[in-house]
């Protein structure tokens, strides 16, 4: 009963008494124990209230652990925890972008929930990560920054969570204003801060190359572009996927810009069009170059190509096509990939 | 000069593969172009107070470039087929029935123009996209559906729009229509101006209202940055920025712009006496008035 109690005082902040409860959170809960997620995702589709669906998630969690056994085992309720968990981020990202208030209290919910452990159970990493990419991709800054030291906490020397600390500290740092004065100068403090933060991440093999990336942008925006170039030039190409390579190529051209190397940048921007060729950002920064450069009629054509219609898709699509778009969500541009592992921790 | 202008530009084909502007030489015959690598256009608007001064010649205008006066050939500007580029926020000023107001839009400006007139639209949001490409007043406009989008790239559609060569012959009109933001574009208002100094094309901004709330999600940039640095893109071309409600409709924005740009003169001259490369200031007055001429205020040679 101890366990079961500690269950309810974790949760005892999150729900709100007296709401409809959504009758389906119990059998969502029962089919994604099961990993029964072609069930899951029809039902999540169904969601609307994410508020009401905490409260019946966090009522279903409690009658689950309670039911199988009268005196559950700890392995029981951990298991229940992280499935209540899963689902609750689930639905988090389903309804985030209408509903984020109560998105982010749902993978609070979720935080406080797996922080009852003492320690980190199988397929909590997977959760955290996806967890805090959602965060990213939502740009809540200040729950990012609080679930990202509970992330630290459980997982000190974990890359993912190193890094996603750092990018805690720059999604906090946005959005730039443009204005006359450099980001070191107006945002000392965060500029420090995030600069500590991304070379901590650098000292890890696993995201060196996107610590780095970062470092530059970071530089950049400091109008540091020496030190932009040199961060640039140490990222080990072959190991790093395209979507990154895009980003180093893309910013290196502009750090080779402002240090006068017109020719350079050039040749930076040709490469990141050429790792990523539908994206625009890369290539209206080529044309622009060229210009610049003296080179007119290919500039023209550069620029014409940039914006030449495409077939209609989603918003979203273009954010997938141009990574600069996306850039500042974090690790959300590979949530398939994330919540895939965060199922295959629950089947387990 | 103004007159017979159709011969005037009877062999422009011929200049347009050279790369410079064309040169209209004077004479008691017929007058024609001629090939001239390295000759430039300059549009210009003369106004006596607040009105357009009409009537000038090609005598009437002293153009200093870096500060040696020029020869120059005259035209006005409404003697000439003109290419507009219409930039047009989706993100913000078309919301609601996007497809529908654009096409009414586009409708309403090609009504305005001469057949021999051509126009061209980009989309602006988080992407920018060519919706029409360059056709002909005179023809039917077709739209492609604009990109969905909520942020707005506005100096990336700057960009592509200034960096397309104006054909000789046929000066070139920007408008840029938006609510003077821009929260997306990795290139800025500096990026945008060096174009814009490299660019044959008139820029005119138009900013109706003010800027969208900011949504969810990450956005890198809180807006476009100090205005007058985004003014000075549209001043570096001999354009303006203007302000208007957000309520004054699309089409007397861009019928207004096309008529001011009609009113103006375009002015040829083959630099001489300066280096060509690097850049060159330009200053426009009228011999013995004192009109203000609004001008580009040079341009980067070589």
């Amino acid at each position: 009963m101890r366990v079961l109690g500690a269950f309810l005082v974790a949760t005892a902040l999150a729900p709100v008494q007296g709401r409809p409860a959504e009758p389906r959170a119990a059998a969502l809960l029962r089919a994604y124990d099961r990993a029964e997620f072609a069930d899951v995702d029809a039902g999540l589709a169904a969601l609307t209230d994410l508020g009401a669906f905490l409260d019946a998630l966090h009522m279903a969690a409690i009658e689950r652990a309670r039911g199988e056994l009268s005196t559950p085992s700890l392995p029981f309720v951990e298991r229940v925890r992280l499935v209540g968990a899963s689902l609750a981020l689930e639905a988090a990202q389903r309804r985030g972008q209408e509903q984020p208030a109560a998105a982010i209290a749902l993978v609070e919910w979720g935080c406080r929930t797996l922080r009852l452990s003492p320690e980190p159970q199988a397929g909590e990493l997977a959760w955290f990560h996806a967890s805090l990419a959602l965060f990213e991709g939502m740009a809540a800054s200040s729950a990012l920054e609080v679930h990202s030291d509970h992330a630290i906490r459980r997982f000190p020397n974990e890359p993912a969570v190193v890094l996603a600390r750092a990018v805690s500290a720059e999604v906090w740092s946005f959005p730039d204003t443009r204005s006359s004065q450099t980001f070191a100068e107006s945002e000392e403090r965060q500029y420090t801060l995030l600069v500590y933060r991304l070379r901590q991440a650098q000292k890890y093999a696993p995201v060196h190359a996107e610590a780095s990336v970062r470092l530059a942008y970071t530089f950049i925006r400091a109008e540091k572009f020496k030190d932009a170039d040199e961060t640039l030039r140490r990222i080990n190409r072959s190991e790093t996927p395209a979507r990154l390579l895009y980003l180093a190529d893309l910013f290196h051209g502009r750090a080779l810009e402002r240090l006068g190397r017109p020719l350079d940048a050039i040749a930076a921007y040709r490469s990141a069009v050429a790792v990523v060729p539908d994206a625009q950002t890369a290539a209206i920064a080529l044309a622009a170059a060229l210009a610049r450069a003296g080179d007119r009629a290919e500039a023209a054509s550069a620029a014409a190509l940039a914006v030449a219609s495409r077939a209609p898709t989603l918003a979203g699509d273009f954010a997938w096509q141009d990574p600069w778009l996306s850039y500042g969500q974090g690790d959300l541009p590979i949530w398939p990939d994330l919540i895939l592992r965060v199922r295959d921790g629950v089947r387990r | 000069m103004t007159r017979g202008v159709a011969a005037l530009f009877a062999t422009a084909g011929i200049a347009g593969t050279v790369g410079g502007g064309p040169v209209v030489t004077a004479g008691d015959g017929p007058q024609v172009f001629r090939a001239a690598a390295d000759a430039t256009s300059v549009h210009v608007v003369v106004r006596d107070r607040n009105r357009p001064v009409a009537g000038l010649a090609a005598e009437d205008f002293v153009l200093e470039d870096n500060g040696v006066r020029q020869r120059v050939e005259a035209v006005s500007a409404a003697s000439l087929p003109i290419d507009v580029t219409v930039i047009l926020d989706s993100s913000g000023s078309v919301a609601g029935s996007p497809a529908r107001q654009l096409q009414r839009d586009v409708d309403a400006l090609t009504a305005l123009l001469a057949p021999d007139d051509q126009v061209r639209v980009l989309s602006v949001s988080t992407t920018v996209t060519e919706i029409m490409a360059m056709q002909p007043a005179g023809a039917t406009p077709s739209l492609a559906p604009p990109a969905p989008g909520g942020a707005t790239a506005y100096f990336h559609a700057l960009i592509a729009a200034l960096l397309r060569p104006a054909t000789p012959g046929r000066p070139h009109l920007i408008v840029a229509l938006g609510d003077g933001g821009d929260n997306v574009s990795l290139l800025d208002a500096r990026d945008a101006k060096e174009i814009a100094q490299r660019s044959e094309g008139v820029l005119q901004i138009v900013i109706r209202g003010r800027p969208g709330g900011r949504g969810m999600g990450w956005l890198p940039f809180a807006g476009p940055g100090d205005l007058d640095r985004v003014e000075d893109i549209a001043q570096a071309t001999g354009g303006r920025l203007t302000r208007v409600p957000a309520d004054r409709s699309v089409a007397e924005l861009l019928s207004r712009a096309v008529a001011d740009f009609k009113t103006g003169y375009v002015l040829w001259f083959t630099p001489t006496g300066v280096p060509i490369a690097g850049w060159h200031d330009l200053r426009v007055r009228i011999a013995g008035r004192n009109h203000t001429v609004i001008a580009r205020r040079g341009y980067f040679g070589g």
